[in-house]
């Protein structure tokens, strides 16, 4: 990666401060780099390795450049490696798409961000040759889940090695190399689960993922009905919980949809710290944590890694702000959520425990999984969707599956004071309890 | 259809696969990507991004006698960079065997294949300056700023690309699938309540910018849904129940593909409702006997690809006909066990992924349509509610919801469970009444078992993107402009109880 970023340095730095053919002047670059090397493999109906699961190796150069030129004008462009050998061709093509930005951002100054460790010496180990333990996290997932009498059992595993590189014309140069691993299992077309961090699993966490992916299964595979249609208690488990905040908070909180007016929040609602929550309730991204999958050094545009409050004690702290947003609005740039819903910190005071309050639910349904979140409206908050993997449970046992239409308004959901936050058994994210309408 | 493609420049990369394949005495596939891609992104009368993309890449797929395959790729397209992939792949092939792992010997019967597919562009991409497009986007996102309520956003992308795809069996084909589209958002604020509302236009090339005919069409869709996003601020709910529905083709056209073709498409079939035991259930009634669901390439379509990733030509197929199952969606790999005749299904994102079994454009047809003589954009809900009067699709005082436009679906094959959501609804009446957007979901075959009659010509324009197994690959369909679907149990509309 080093000779590729170098190279292209020295192709901009010469070009910095000189007007070109067509009238620009470069005032400066930025440039984000990834080296990638993925192994990836899976299972598909109990078999290892078929024509759609074959084992791959892919390699890639890829990422963006920004370039800016005098006259607030920037050019953005996805590049590959093949810029250097044809390198006269990209430039001209990037200064016929150079566009003015009266908001286009300053360059980050050089600084040493933050040293989280983010590459696992297994992952590389797997990546330089010992393909072993990727196969075998496929076979011994396969043989616990069928222990729990699960016919068709689908995964796949994804280790990739990416040395990634982060640089100015300011002399900004954060070089850093991250190994994401997904590992993802799944039984009879009803449920799976998925670890996804930047280290491979230790024995207990995979083992934990086959079971916990086997017994939803089972439970799903027996059947109840709905006694009665209306309001009841929904547990959305975190995964579930996970997505909604992805469509809904995270749409919302976007620095672009902010300062275009499409988002729920205006930005006056932040300066004013409006309280849209409920009020032991703060949501953050956090990149600085070890080896986890949301976790990075800086953002392609340089800002360092952090933890940033989004939402704090229920009020509106930020928007997700590049350096473009943050100028437009005029705050400080912000650290990005990575991966999601996945990638947010749900801080509470308060946690009730998942296995305790289910023992005492009189009625309500655990929601493994929603069709059409994509559908729904992320500025309005309403929810209407298809409950197709969800447990009823009926004074503190689990009865089996019902097919449901689940409807609220995920806004209030985390307004209310009468919702609840569970401990989940293995997930940093709590599950989340709120009545809502349960229809078949 | 001699002209030149870019992927023509790789003849050295392709004779030392070719070699390489020889010398193993393995079948392989390899496949060649080139891609340009335009973005533009416009936000309330302002530029907000201008980007380009450039990607090409190489990926292998090798397949040893026995049938145990392996992957490898590259951004590197060059005669050593495909002999080193070609040795990654068999060793990973041969890790899979000693895995006992799944064979599969299906590339070793498939006909060999030649064709060349060159489309015919009226303006590509290079044929008109950057600062003309981008002048006619601001002047277009301008014009729609109807109200101060509103914000318009604007994205427009255009895609240039080509594949080669070759195989030890003397295959050497060449394609362009090129695409493009222009999509407006919508979002109206007022009081605290938003609502959101889109609509696009697809193409393959620059005419959905430069053609005035297209332009117009555009205009009235943008103007359609900006005044639906402003009258939603104040709209109610329906209350959820099973009515009788008239929906558009673009929601037709989510129908079709998303709870239709996905449980089609073969590679699937171990856990689709239209399998038993693997084998598709050629023969069985899914449909209201007027209907026919048809899926094909259709040159000038969002959704193009006349050749599938595995090299073989991809067919227009009759999935069913008449009410009656009688093809699947069949790639190479899984045709055979769903005891179906290979379709050229198989479609790949990019050189980096394995193909999967996937739709391209796909339709549901209606036996006698009832005709429209007026384009799509000129019937309004009230003119809808005259053609259903007229035609003795409803009668006065009769409770039909009319959803219009789609904001995507979701379906579990495996269960046959749908759901879809629209841009809003309209109760139809000599003044129709617009009630928020709803989920419609339900069962598939009851839903296709619903549908009653179809209004107007085909359109099959809607487009999308397919995004099974973490792939994105362009898609599109439609239906006549309405299909008219009787209240039925298995379908639902909302999920609130008022």
């Amino acid at each position: 990666m080093s000779v590729f970023g170098e190279q292209l340095q020295e192709r901009l730095n010469t070009l910095l401060g000189k007007r070109l053919a067509s009238g620009l002047t470069l005032t400066g670059w930025r440039f984000d780099l990834h080296e990638t090397e993925d192994l990836e493999v899976g299972v598909k109906n109990n078999k290892i390795g078929g024509p759609y699961t074959a084992p791959g190796l892919k390699q890639e150069s890829s990422g963006e450049i920004c370039l800016h030129w005098e006259d607030e004008k920037y050019t953005i462009a996805r590049i590959e490696r093949r810029v250097l050998e044809d390198f006269q061709a990209h430039l001209e093509l990037w200064e016929k798409t150079a566009y003015k930005d009266p908001y286009g951002p300053e360059l980050v100054k050089p600084y040493e961000p933050p040293a989280v460790p983010l590459a696992h010496e297994g992952a590389t180990a797997i990546l330089n040759g010992e393909f072993t333990p990727a196969f075998t996290y496929l076979a011994e997932g396969l043989e616990i889940m069928t222990g729990y009498g699960i016919n068709k059992v689908d995964g796949r595993v994804k280790i990739s090695r990416d040395r990634r590189l982060v640089a100015n014309s300011e002399g900004l140069w954060v070089a850093y190399e991250q190994t994401p691993v997904q590992i993802y299992l799944g039984g009879d077309d009803l449920f799976g689960d998925v670890f996804a961090e930047k280290r491979l699993p230790d024995q207990e966490e995979f083992t934990g993922l086959a079971a916990y992916a086997g017994r939803t299964v089972r439970e799903l595979k027996k059947r109840a009905t709905l006694p009665r249609e209306g309001e009841m208690a929904v547990i959305l488990t975190p995964s579930v919980f996970e997505a909604f905040l992805e469509h809904y908070l995270l749409s919302n909180l976007s620095g672009r949809l902010v300062a275009n007016r499409q988002s729920a929040f205006a930005a006056q609602d932040f300066q004013e710290a409006k309280k849209v929550f409920r009020e032991d309730l703060t949501i953050s991204v956090d990149g600085t944590r070890p080896y986890r999958y949301s976790s990075y050094r800086c953002t392609g545009e340089g800002v360092p890694t952090g933890r940033a409050d989004l939402v704090r004690e229920g009020r509106l702290v930020t928007p997700v702000l590049t350096l473009k947003y943050a100028k437009k609005l005029g705050m400080e740039p912000t650290a990005i959520p990575v991966a999601g819903g996945y990638g947010l910190v749900i801080d509470l005071p308060q946690r009730e425990s998942f296995d305790g309050f289910l023992g005492e639910l009189e009625e309500g349904l655990i929601v493994y999984s929603v069709l059409g979140l994509h559908t729904q409206d992320y500025s309005a908050g309403k929810f209407s969707l298809v409950a197709d993997q969800s447990l009823l449970v009926r004074k503190g046992q689990i009865q089996g599956k019902v097919e449901t239409v689940i409807a609220g308004d995920f806004w209030q959901v985390l307004a209310s004071e009468d919702t609840v936050f569970l401990d989940y058994p293995r997930e940093e994210t709590p599950a989340v309890c709120f009545r809502a309408h349960v229809a078949q | 259809m001699t002209r030149s493609l870019r992927v023509d420049a790789y003849d050295e990369t392709v004779e030392a696969a070719v070699a390489m394949g020889r010398r193993e005495q393995v079948g392989f596939i390899l496949r060649i990507q080139e891609k340009k891609e335009l973005l533009f992104n416009l936000n309330n009368g302002e530029t907000e991004e201008i980007a380009t993309t450039s990607l090409r890449g190489m990926g292998i797929q090798v397949c040893t006698p026995e049938g145990y395959t392996g992957f490898a790729s590259s951004d590197r397209i060059d005669p050593s960079t495909v002999t080193e992939l070609f040795q990654q792949a068999l060793k990973l092939a041969k890790r899979v065997e000693a895995m006992k792992g799944e064979a599969n010997k299906a590339l070793f019967s498939a006909p060999p294949n030649n064709r060349r597919v060159v489309v015919p562009l009226k303006y590509p991409y290079g044929s008109c300056s950057l600062a003309e497009i981008e002048e006619r986007l601001v002047k277009l996102n301008k014009s729609l700023a109807l109200d101060p309520r509103l914000s318009v956003r604007t994205v427009h992308r255009l895609v240039d690309e080509e594949w080669r795809v070759v195989r030890h069996d003397g295959t050497d084909t060449a394609f362009m699938t090129p695409r493009s589209f222009i999509y407006n958002t919508f979002t109206a604020r007022e009081n605290g309540k938003t609502a959101t509302t889109y609509c696009n236009l697809p193409g393959t090339d620059l005419s959905i910018l430069l053609e005035p005919a297209e332009t117009a069409k555009l205009y009235k869709r943008s103007v359609r849904a900006a005044r639906m996003a402003l009258d939603l601020l104040h709209a109610g709910t329906v209350k959820s129940g099973s009515y009788k529905l008239v929906i558009d083709y673009a929601l037709a056209k989510v129908l079709a593909h998303e709870a239709f073709g996905h449980a089609a498409e073969t590679d699937e079939m171990e856990s689709s409702i239209l399998g038993e035991n693997g084998r598709l259930r050629r023969g069985m009634e899914v449909a209201s006997p007027i209907v026919s669901i048809i899926d094909g390439p259709v040159e000038g379509d969002y959704a193009y690809q006349p050749v599938s990733a595995n090299g073989i030509d991809r067919q227009t197929v009759y999935i069913v006909r008449d009410g009656i199952l009688e093809a699947g969606l069949a790639d190479l790999f899984s045709a055979e066990a769903a005891g179906v005749p290979v379709t050229g299904a198989g479609r790949a994102e990019s050189y980096q992924h394995l193909p999967l079994a996937r739709m391209s454009n796909i339709r549901i047809q209606v036996k006698d349509p009832w005709p429209i003589e007026e384009e799509f954009e000129e019937i309004t809900p009230e003119k809808l509610y005259e053609i259903m009067l007229r035609t003795g699709l409803m009668k006065e005082g009769e409770e039909v919801y009319y959803l219009s436009g789609f904001k995507g679906g979701q379906v579990n094959s495996a269960e046959g469970n749908f759901v879809f959501n629209c841009a809003g609804i309209y109760l139809l009446g000599p003044e129709p009444r617009l009630y928020q957007p709803a989920i419609f979901s339900g069962k598939v075959l009851s839903a296709l078992r619903a549908v009653r009659a179809g209004l107007g010509p085909l359109k099959i324009d809607a487009m999308g993107t397919c995004g099974k197994m973490a792939q994105g690959v362009p898609s599109s369909g439609g239906s006549h402009y309405f299909l008219v679907l009787d209240k039925n149990p298995g379908i639902m509309l909302g999920g609130e109880g008022r």
